[in-house]
C-alpha cells in the first residue's frame, strides 16, 4: 500500500518546486495518506488489457493550420510581469556562478 | 414579485416593453449586490463601471433593434477563473491578487458579443480546487439557506450569487462537479456541458481533460440560454467539437417512452433517506408523464473517485507548474537563483491547492504512473463503455446530485468523507464527458436537494427537455434565500 513519510513529502515538495513550511507538512503528510489509502481500490479494477484513455472528448486535440496569426501585443504580454527588463521576463540566476 | 426573483423570460419581457431600462435593471443588481453581499462574499470584484457601460450600450442595441438577443441587458456574473479583459481574475489565489488578463475568455467575449451584462466576478475555492470556498483567499461563502452551512464548491459565488437574486445568470466551471454540486446545495440549476461544446479559451485550467464551464440560473429555460450562448466551435480551443448546431428552443412534447435509468450505485447505503426519497419523488413524476423508470447496474462507479483523484491531480499539478512567479502574478523576492524564487513563490499558494500538486507530482513518478495513473486511464476507458451500454437501455440517467444536503461548515472541515459522499455522484459525467444537469427537486430540514440528469455526449437538449418538463408539471418555482436560518427559507 502506498505511504509517503514527512521525509518523502518535503522530497516531493522540493521536485514540485513548492514551497512547505513544517506545520503545513503536518497537515499535509496525513491528508495525502488518506488519499493515498483511498485510491488503492484502483487496483482491483478489471481494466488490465483496456486501452487508457488521455483526451477528455471525441476525437483528442485537433491542430490547426501551420499558419502566422496576430497574437497579444508584446507590451499586452508584459504588463503582468513581476518585473521585466528590455522586453524580458526578467528572473533570478538560472545558472549557478 | 420582486425583479430578483424573476427569470430571465421575464427580464427580457420587461426590457423589451422599456418597462425598465437594462441601465436600471444593472443598477437594481448592484444595489442588491451592495445591500447582501457583505454577508456572503459570493463576489470577489464588482465591476461597476464596466456593468453600468455595457447597459448603456444594451439600451442602445434594444432602443434600435440590432444584435439584440434573448440576453442583451441581461446582467450575468462570471466565476473568477474565467479571464476578464481588464477585469483582474485571481483565481481566489493570494498569487494572483494583482492579475489582470489581457484577452477575453471565448465565453466572456461571446457574452459581450449579445449584449449581456457583466456585473462581476464570483468566489471559488482556489483555482477551484475544492468544494467550500474553505480554500478561497477571499473568504468563505457561506449556503444562503442556513449560513452554518456550506454553499458548496467550488462555484460557490456564482450559485450563492443566483441563489441570493443578487444576478439572474452566472457563469461556473465543473471539474468534478463544481457547478453541480453547489447548484444543489443552493437550491438552483447548473449544467456541465458535454466536454468539448462550450470553450476552454480563457478557462484558468485545474484538469484540462475534466474542465467545462457551464452555466448557473434559477430555472431550466434560464440555463438553456446561456449554454445557447456560449456553446459553440472555438478554433482557439482545440479540444472544441466542431460542427455543433445551435438549437432554439427547449424541446417540448410528451416524454411517454422516454426510458430513464437509475443507476443502482447511486441509490446505495451511503445516500441519505430524505435526499432518496426526493429524487425518487422525481422519478414518480416522470413515470406519471409517461417515462420508463429502469433500474440498472454501472459498475465502473466503484472506482470513479479513485480514478478522478488519480487524473485530476495528476493534470492540476501539470497545470499549475505555470505559477512560478516569472510571467505573472506575485513574485517572492526571495531566492538567489530562479528555482528559489519559484520556491517562494508557490509557497504563497494553499493547502488543499499543494495538496493537489503534490499528490498529483507523486501520481506521475515511477512508484505510481503505470500501477495507478495508467490504470486509472483504462478504467476511464471502461466507464466510458460502461456507460455508453447504459445509454443502449435508456435515453438518460437520474441521480441525486449529492449524497446529503449541505454540510456545517464545522463538518466539512474535519469530515472528507463527506466531501467524498458529494463527489461520487457528480466525477463520471466529468470523466466520460458527458453532460449532466442539476435541479432542486425539494427541501430536506429546510437545506435544498438536488437530482442529477445525465445522458449521452450532445443530448443536452434531452436534459432540458425532461428538467423543463418536470419544472412545469410540479409548477416549480424558486424563491430567492434570504440568507438567515430561522424562517428564512422558502418552499419550492
Amino acid at each position: 500500500m502506498l505511504s509517503l513519510s514527512a521525509q518523502q513529502v518535503k522530497d516531493l515538495a522540493a521536485q514540485a518546486l513548492l514551497g512547505v513550511t513544517e506545520e503545513e507538512i503536518g497537515v499535509l503528510s496525513p491528508a495525502i495518506n488518506q488519499t493515498l489509502q483511498s485510491i488503492e481500490e484502483i487496483r482491483k479494477a478489471p481494466v488490465s488489457e483496456g486501452e487508457p484513455t488521455v483526451n477528455g472528448g471525441e476525437g483528442g486535440e485537433r491542430l490547426r493550420a501551420d499558419q502566422v496569426c496576430l497574437s497579444c501585443p508584446q507590451e499586452a504580454v508584459l504588463s503582468n510581469a513581476p518585473k521585466q527588463f528590455d522586453a524580458c521576463f526578467q528572473t533570478p540566476l538560472v545558472l549557478e556562478e | 414579485m420582486e425583479i430578483a426573483e424573476l427569470n430571465v423570460a421575464a427580464l427580457r419581457k420587461m426590457l423589451d416593453r422599456r418597462d425598465i431600462s437594462a441601465v436600471e435593471l444593472t443598477n437594481y443588481y448592484l444595489d442588491r449586490i451592495a445591500q447582501l453581499d457583505p454577508d456572503f462574499r459570493a463576489f470577489i470584484t464588482v465591476s461597476r463601471e464596466q456593468a453600468l457601460r455595457m447597459a448603456s450600450a444594451a439600451d442602445q442595441k434594444l432602443a434600435t433593434g440590432e444584435g439584440a438577443t434573448a440576453l442583451t441587458g441581461i446582467p450575468v456574473a462570471v466565476k473568477d477563473n474565467i479571464c476578464t479583459n481588464g477585469v483582474r481574475t485571481t483565481c481566489a489565489s493570494r498569487l494572483l491578487a494583482d492579475f489582470t488578463p489581457i484577452f477575453d475568455a471565448t465565453v466572456v467575449a461571446k457574452l459581450k458579443q449579445v449584449g449581456a451584462v457583466l456585473l462581476g466576478k464570483t468566489n471559488l475555492d482556489e483555482f477551484a480546487m475544492g468544494s467550500s470556498t474553505k480554500e478561497s483567499a477571499y473568504g468563505l461563502t457561506p449556503n444562503p439557506w442556513d449560513r452554518r452551512h456550506v454553499s458548496g464548491g467550488s462555484s460557490s459565488g456564482s450559485a450563492v450569487a443566483v441563489a441570493t437574486g443578487m444576478v439572474p445568470l452566472a457563469l461556473g466551471s465543473d471539474t468534478g462537479g463544481s457547478i453541480r454540486q453547489p447548484a444543489a446545495f443552493c437550491g438552483v440549476w447548473g449544467l456541465k456541458p458535454t466536454y468539448g461544446r462550450v470553450s476552454r479559451y480563457g478557462l484558468v485550467p485545474y484538469a484540462p481533460s475534466l474542465d467545462q464551464i457551464g452555466p448557473i440560473g434559477r430555472s431550466t429555460e434560464d440555463i438553456f440560454l446561456l449554454d445557447r450562448c456560449i456553446a459553440g466551435y472555438d478554433p482557439l480551443d482545440p479540444t472544441s467539437l466542431p460542427e455543433q448546431a445551435a438549437a432554439a428552443g427547449i424541446v417540448t412534447g410528451s416524454l411517454r417512452g422516454l426510458k430513464v435509468g437509475l443507476p443502482r450505485e447511486l441509490f446505495g447505503d451511503s445516500l441519505a433517506m430524505g435526499v432518496k426519497e426526493r429524487v425518487m419523488a422525481v422519478a414518480r413524476e416522470l413515470a406519471a408523464a409517461g417515462c420508463i423508470l429502469t433500474e440498472l447496474s454501472l459498475p465502473s462507479l466503484q472506482y470513479a473517485l479513485p480514478t478522478y483523484y488519480l487524473l485530476a491531480y495528476a493534470e492540476a499539478s501539470s497545470s499549475m507548474a505555470r505559477y512560478d512567479g516569472v510571467r505573472h502574478g506575485k513574485r517572492a523576492c526571495s531566492g538567489s537563483d530562479v528555482a528559489g524564487m519559484m520556491t517562494a513563490t508557490r509557497q504563497e499558494l494553499g493547502t488543499e491547492v499543494k495538496r493537489r500538486i503534490l499528490l498529483g507530482t507523486y501520481f506521475l513518478g515511477k512508484d505510481c504512473y503505470d500501477d495507478y495513473y495508467v490504470r486509472a486511464q483504462q478504467v476511464r476507458t471502461w466507464m466510458k463503455a460502461d456507460f455508453a451500454a447504459a445509454f443502449t437501455e435508456c435515453d438518460l440517467l437520474l441521480s441525486p446530485t449529492t449524497a446529503t444536503p449541505a454540510f456545517t461548515i464545522d463538518e466539512e472541515a474535519l469530515d472528507e468523507r463527506a466531501l467524498a459522499l458529494t463527489e461520487c455522484y457528480t466525477v463520471a459525467a466529468n470523466l466520460t464527458g458527458i453532460p449532466a444537469l442539476t435541479f432542486p427537486c425539494g427541501f430536506l430540514n429546510h437545506l435544498p436537494v438536488g437530482a442529477q440528469l445525465m445522458a449521452p455526449a450532445g443530448a443536452e437538449q434531452r436534459l432540458f427537455q425532461v428538467a423543463s418538463h418536470w419544472e412545469a408539471a410540479t409548477k416549480r418555482q424558486t424563491r430567492c434565500a434570504q440568507g438567515d436560518q430561522k424562517g428564512a427559507f422558502y418552499e419550492l
